[in-house]
């Protein structure tokens, strides 16, 4: 292989632009010092022991978490449906239905969480948590259809005829035959629902009744200069149960490829 | 020829519409039961709609389908007497060799050890004994090909459709799953019906053949008279090289035809074969008698 020395360079730059940010996450987390800069002052555990006292904080954990279990269920069950359709049936209309489906994708979430918020406002329906799930699963179905639709796609066909063949319904075929096939499908779906609901801001903003939500809560604190490391504290366990995820979804990725034989096409890692 | 077998599938005039495009355009004929049936023609031909359809995987749009006197109009894939080995072979990757194999018995009455002796049976029937506990992805083509078969025969079926399950397979494993098939065809007796476009193939391994072109079947006969005496120029086109000479009827009585010069049987549209030419059309059929003699086959 050729070495380009000035392409090494920016991809190693290019890659601390990217990443550097997130180090000085745990470095801030542990420095025993309110304002956030350097030099650093000595090691200390305060702020993790401020971030766990925050009885705020864990609510708005808390509810985040319920929020985007919710969304990443709903969104994928949503996408297993309309991927489903999509892939293997022809309907009247199927191409705007789909278009309208992956509209979400390129809309600015700015209209979307406007518009919902003057529609459920003028209804007269009361803002709470379970209209942030509402419209975050707007938001997300797009992506699990999008990552759906490629598992379904590479589903053979003949599979399940060979299955409603050897005697199984519809719905038996379905359960022993193409979920199992899709599963790595349904769980990289859920994860990537799973965490664009968690971090999602506008409109858990927007749609929020004031109960404390996450991505809305730390944004508020980030006013308050002395609540900021504990923030960063907050970050740093957010950044290790990000790679933990990252870690189980990519092990039984592998699994699922290992099972059934396949080259393994490249994941997330 | 053996005496006359029973009928084991009657079509009825069958149409089959996708949109606009026609199909199936009233295909009309009978398959006897234990008989190895191939149907023949070129891809497009329809040759495998007609197989779905006799699977239950396609509706038919006029006409009737009768499998072994029962109209199959309103009977569901999954109850038909039939049973599928797919081009794709469609073994199950999620599950090993004997999980596949026994698929078909989940629904069926039987202890677990009563299954599990069917598909050590099945297993030994297509020469996998002890293949049981592999993985299904780890297997090569010509042993998924064998998995295919062993799970479509498990149930018995009356009718086994093989859907050109020998076009992956390389030249050798292709003819020597040919005679495989022929052997297995024999031991359970099964009617089968295989899809191929593959002439040498279809020539080699069947009681009959049903050539079909465009939706239509063509001829259908068994491979002898479909060699000598084909009912269209098409058909004698398609089933070997043969050499067409023109030439003008001077007269005919009853079978004999006088064409300008020599004589020769008569052939529907006055396209004249070579009676015993060198053509490799020739060496095709003989295949069939070498390939069984050897195998002590006939």
């Amino acid at each position: 292989m050729k070495k380009a020395p000035a392409l090494q360079a920016f991809a190693l730059f290019y890659l601390l632009f990217l990443y550097g940010p997130i180090l000085l996450l745990p470095i801030f987390a542990f420095n025993d010092s309110k304002v956030v800069a350097f030099p650093l002052q000595g090691l200390t555990l305060a702020w993790f022991r401020e971030m766990l006292a925050d009885q705020n904080l864990r609510q708005a954990a808390w509810n985040s978490l319920i929020i985007a279990l919710s969304v990443a269920s709903l969104s994928t069950v949503l996408g297993v449906f309309a991927a489903r359709a999509s892939v293997r049936y022809r309907f009247p209309g199927k191409a705007p239905i789909m278009g309208m489906i992956m509209l979400p994708l390129v809309l600015p979430e700015m209209i979307v969480a406007m518009a919902l918020l003057v529609v459920l406002l003028s209804v007269g329906i009361p803002l709470s948590l379970f209209t942030v799930i509402a419209g975050q699963v707007l938001i997300c179905t797009p992506f699990a259809v999008a990552i759906l639709t490629s598992a379904f796609q590479s589903l053979d066909r003949s599979l399940e005829e060979a299955a409603m063949d050897l005697g199984e319904t519809q719905v038996s075929t379905f359960r022993l035959i193409v979920l199992p096939l899709v599963m790595p499908g349904i769980m990289s779906s859920f994860l990537i629902c799973f965490t664009i609901s968690f971090d999602e801001y506008i409109i858990a903003q927007f749609l929020g009744s004031g109960e404390p939500i996450l991505s809305v809560y730390i944004f508020a604190q980030f006013k308050f200069p002395g609540k900021v490391p504990a923030m960063l504290a907050l970050g740093t366990c957010l950044v290790l149960f990000s790679i933990i995820l990252l870690g189980v979804a990519e092990y039984f990725r592998r699994r699922g490829i290992a099972r059934v034989g396949g080259t393994n096409s490249g994941g997330i890692l | 020829m053996t005496a006359e077998k029973p009928t084991m599938i009657e079509f009825k005039d069958v149409h089959k519409y996708y949109g606009d495009y026609h199909a199936l355009r009233g295909i009309t004929g009978t398959i006897k039961a234990g008989e190895f049936f191939s149907l023949l023609g070129p891809s497009g031909c329809g040759k495998t709609t007609l197989l779905r359809t006799i699977a239950g995987f396609e509706g038919i749009d006029q006409g009737v389908i009768m499998i072994d006197g029962k109209n199959m109009a309103n009977v569901a894939a999954n109850v038909r007497p039939t049973n599928m080995v797919f081009q794709s072979y469609a073994i199950f990757p999620h599950m090993s060799v004997g999980e596949n194999v026994g698929f078909g018995l989940r629904k069926e009455p039987g202890t677990r050890e009563d299954k599990a002796k069917a598909v050590a049976e099945a297993l030994e029937m297509v020469g996998l004994k002890g293949y049981g506990l592999r993985a299904a992805h780890a297997l090569s083509g010509g042993q998924r090909q064998r998995v295919a078969l062993a799970r479509a025969l498990i149930l018995k079926p009356k009718v086994l459709l093989l859907d050109e399950p020998l076009s992956a397979l390389d030249k050798k494993m292709r003819e020597h799953m040919q005679v495989e098939l022929i052997k297995l065809q024999r031991q359970v007796g099964i009617t089968f019906i295989l899809v191929t476009h593959d002439q040498e193939e279809a020539l080699v391994m069947s009681d009959r053949i049903a050539v079909m072109f465009d939706g239509e079947i063509a001829q259908l006969a068994d491979p002898e008279t479909l060699y000598r005496r084909p009912a269209t120029r098409k058909v004698a086109d398609f089933i070997g090289t043969m050499n067409f000479i023109p030439a003008t009827i001077v007269s005919e009585i009853g079978d004999e035809v006088k064409p300008g010069g020599g004589s020769a049987p008569r052939n529907a549209d006055a396209a004249l074969r070579r009676p015993e030419g060198p053509g490799a059309g020739n060496r095709r059929h003989h295949r069939r008698g070498d390939l069984l003699r050897r195998h002590d086959l006939l």
